[in-house]
């Protein structure tokens, strides 16, 4: 396997924040959208898997981070919009933070001296 | 928590829930659609395309399903569900399965509702722990005309021997360690109510009986100690509720009615409280004298029968709290040595009560039971209950034989081919051969023809083949059709539910095995399949839901994809993952679940 192509575990714990920054800036969007969305921002470097995307939507539903209601989409189809809750956007704040600390502290070991 | 909710939730609402995640899949491959058709594939091309991009949709629905409901309640529904199909396919086996094993079980529970009425349940009387029968021989008396006595064996076989009535009052007054003690006897009188006479069971009861026992009166008034005036005791009775039910069809003007019990009139003072129905369990007695009418109205002649030579009495006496059977029994007997050395001082004429002292000791018997009482009813029908509760136990074994030996018929003349079809399309796990534990669980054999073919066909596959049958689905179905011919064949081959439940097991980490190797062979296959050279040698085919959550992608690849794009449009669709999975469903098991996606035109690639 060559370098540098996937990272599995990496991603899967930055999926949720992604998914929940994502509908925090555009607003309720259906899964098609997220996806075309995260691709995007990744400028096409992230190709989400839609088997990891549905779970992980049904998976922050369950938290109660989103809610899912039917609507219509831009191309007059009914979709399945997600949208924000409160503690979805409680979620965000906290997950960033917990980011951030991740990046802080790879930070130290690849580039050790140079915090501070 | 809320999660764990609304997972339990999902499991139950399986219908729409199923559904809103197909229309949810179905919106976003039509989207995908459309991006292709806008890209300038025809609709048929871009259908393939979004089907390839978006990849294997049955399991993506698996990884969800996993994820909304709960994995274990979900797979004991399915496995339900199918079991249910399963006895639902043969309607005639299953009714009659089921009427023979209903036939035994309402059997059994009709005779272990009498066993726990009269045998193991406790009489609905306060405290009946601490109800003691008396059983004393008689003392001597001088009576000019002999002895009377009751004389009964109990529920373990001791004989209990009835006392007197003046032996009752000692034992009332002169022994601390009891509570209190109550006496009765029961008789079997002509009773008038109306204008027919009629036969009714009457007890004969000391006035403090009900209050000892917690009785209370549901109308009227019960018996009180006063009622016992000796030599005549009160002209009263009081009703037990069925008969007052039965009889007066609950009228509760009957109050102060006389009835004529032995052409004796009784005055009615009241009902007893409903589910009482006396110390001997069964039907009971239907109304309630106090017992110093006994001279009156169940008179015996040339007798007194509140004196010493009539012994017929059952006593029941209420141990003291803290006090032991034991230590009450060994109490009684010091008391009732001195009073038969009185007795004896007192009287001329010696009586051969002294055997009786001898053989049967003043006991103590445990008297919270029905069945302890002394009613030779009761004593007769805890024996018979017990035999006929062993008889029907035997009817509920002799139905499950039958029943197994009908699916021994069955499974050796039934093919079945479901378990072959669904192997060959390969289920995800051990769903095919839980499904069949399953039905195990339910009706133990009824899985069983199946199961003994994956038996067999293990044994067989180990013995002959040396390996799962390998090839292209067609001739791995007619070598599978070849072994269905042989199994047929085979002898007996079922040796109970139990046995073939147990073989289960092995037949699903079988299963389990084939399923590696299948998927190592397909590895092996994608190793020889051409390399995307875009992306240093990563396999077209490499997509995979179970693995990777999403493809990180170098620079280099997408500024290829895009060039590819520009240049050849159904180029690029084929660069997508070139999976494409047809569902194809086992009609037999009738069930999505059961069955992978198998692999269908696997096309050659495009070269570059």
């Amino acid at each position: 396997m060559s370098t540098g192509t996937t990272k599995a575990d990496l991603l899967q714990g930055t999926l949720d924040l992604m998914v929940l920054r994502t509908l925090e800036t555009m607003g309720p969007q259906h899964g098609f959208g997220l996806a075309k969305r995260v691709l995007q921002i990744s400028d096409g470097l992230l190709d989400l898997n839609q088997g990891t995307l549905y779970p992980a939507l049904l998976r922050l539903e369950q938290r109660g981070w989103v809610r899912a209601r039917w609507g219509t989409s831009d191309n007059n189809r009914r979709a399945r919009f997600y949208e924000l809750t409160k503690a979805g956007r409680g979620q965000i704040a906290a997950e960033e933070q917990d980011w951030a600390r991740t990046v802080a502290l790879m930070r130290r070991f690849l580039r050790p001296g140079e915090e501070g | 928590m809320r999660s764990l909710v609304r997972r339990l939730l999902a499991s139950i609402r399986r219908t729409k829930v199923e559904r809103d995640l197909d229309a949810e899949v179905r919106f976003h491959l039509q989207s995908l659609q459309d991006e292709f058709v806008a890209r300038g594939l025809d609709a048929k091309a871009a259908r393939h395309a979004a089907r390839r991009a978006f990849g294997g949709v049955e399991q993506m629905k698996e990884v969800y399903r996993d994820r909304r409901g709960l994995p274990l309640v979900d797979g004991a529904l399915r496995d339900l569900r199918h079991t249910a199909r399963l006895l639902l396919r043969s309607p005639g086996f299953t009714l009659t399965v089921v009427a023979t094993i209903a036939l035994a079980i309402g059997a059994n529970a009709a005779v272990f509702l009498l066993l726990d009425q009269v045998v193991l349940r406790q009489l609905p009387v306060a405290q009946p722990s601490d109800l003691v029968i008396v059983s004393a021989p008689p003392l001597p008396g001088e009576t000019g005309r002999g002895l009377l006595m009751g004389k009964n064996s109990s529920s373990d076989g001791h004989m209990t021997l009835g006392v007197s009535y003046p032996l009752y009052q000692t034992l009332q007054k002169r022994i601390p360690l009891f509570q209190d003690v109550l006496a009765h006897h029961a008789i079997r009188p002509t009773l008038l109510a109306g204008t027919t006479p009629m036969l009714a069971d009457a007890e004969l009861v000391t006035g403090n009986y009900f209050d000892m026992l917690g009785i209370k009166a549901a109308l009227g008034r019960t018996l009180r100690p006063d009622d016992d005036r000796a030599p005549v005791g009160s002209a009263v009775a009081v009703l037990a509720h069925g008969f007052w039910q039965r009889q007066f069809g609950g009228d509760p003007s009957v109050l102060d009615r006389t009835i004529r019990v032995n052409n004796y009139p009784l005055t009615i003072v009241g009902v007893a409280a409903p589910g009482f129905s006396g110390t001997g369990g069964g039907r009971g007695p239907d109304l309630f004298v106090p017992l110093t009418m006994s001279n009156q109205i169940a008179p015996i002649r040339g007798f007194d029968r509140l004196s010493e030579s009539v012994a017929d009495l059952e006593a029941i006496a209420r141990l003291a709290p803290g006090v032991s059977r034991e230590q009450a029994e060994k109490y009684l007997r010091g008391v009732y040595e001195t009073l038969f050395d009185q007795a004896l001082g007192r009287i001329t004429k010696t009586f051969d009560v002294a055997r009786y002292k001898a053989s049967f000791p003043v006991s103590l018997f445990p008297g919270g039971y029905a069945a302890s009482a002394h009613s030779a009813v009761t004593r007769e029908l805890k024996r018979t209950l017990q035999l006929l509760m062993a008889m029907v136990a035997l009817v509920l074994l002799i139905a499950a034989g039958n029943v197994t030996n009908l699916l021994v018929t069955i499974g050796s003349i039934s093919p079945g081919a479901e378990l072959d079809i669904t192997g060959l399309t390969g289920p995800p796990g051990d769903a095919v051969t839980r499904g069949r534990r399953d039905t195990a669980r339910i009706s133990p054999l009824r899985a069983d023809h199946g199961a003994r073919r994956w038996i067999v066909k293990r044994a067989m596959r180990v013995t002959s083949r040396g390996g799962a049958p390998r090839g292209t689905p067609r001739a791995r179905r007619r070598a599978v059709g070849h072994e269905l011919r042989s199994t047929r064949s085979v002898p007996g081959g079922i040796r109970g539910g139990i046995v073939v439940s147990s073989h289960l097991g092995a037949c699903a980490r079988d299963e389990r095995r084939r399923a590696r190797r299948a998927r190592r062979r397909d590895l092996r296959r994608h190793a020889q399949m051409p390399q995307d050279p875009a992306n240093h040698g990563r396999l077209l085919d490499q997509r995979d839901h179970t693995q990777a959550p999403a493809t990180l992608r170098t620079r280099q690849h997408v500024e290829s994809e895009r060039a590819l794009h520009q240049r050849r449009p159904a180029l690029a669709a084929d660069l997508a993952p070139r999976r494409l999975c047809r569902v194809r469903l086992s009609r037999r098991i009738g069930h999505r679940r059961f069955c992978r996606p198998t692999v269908r035109n696997r096309v050659a690639p495009h070269h570059l």
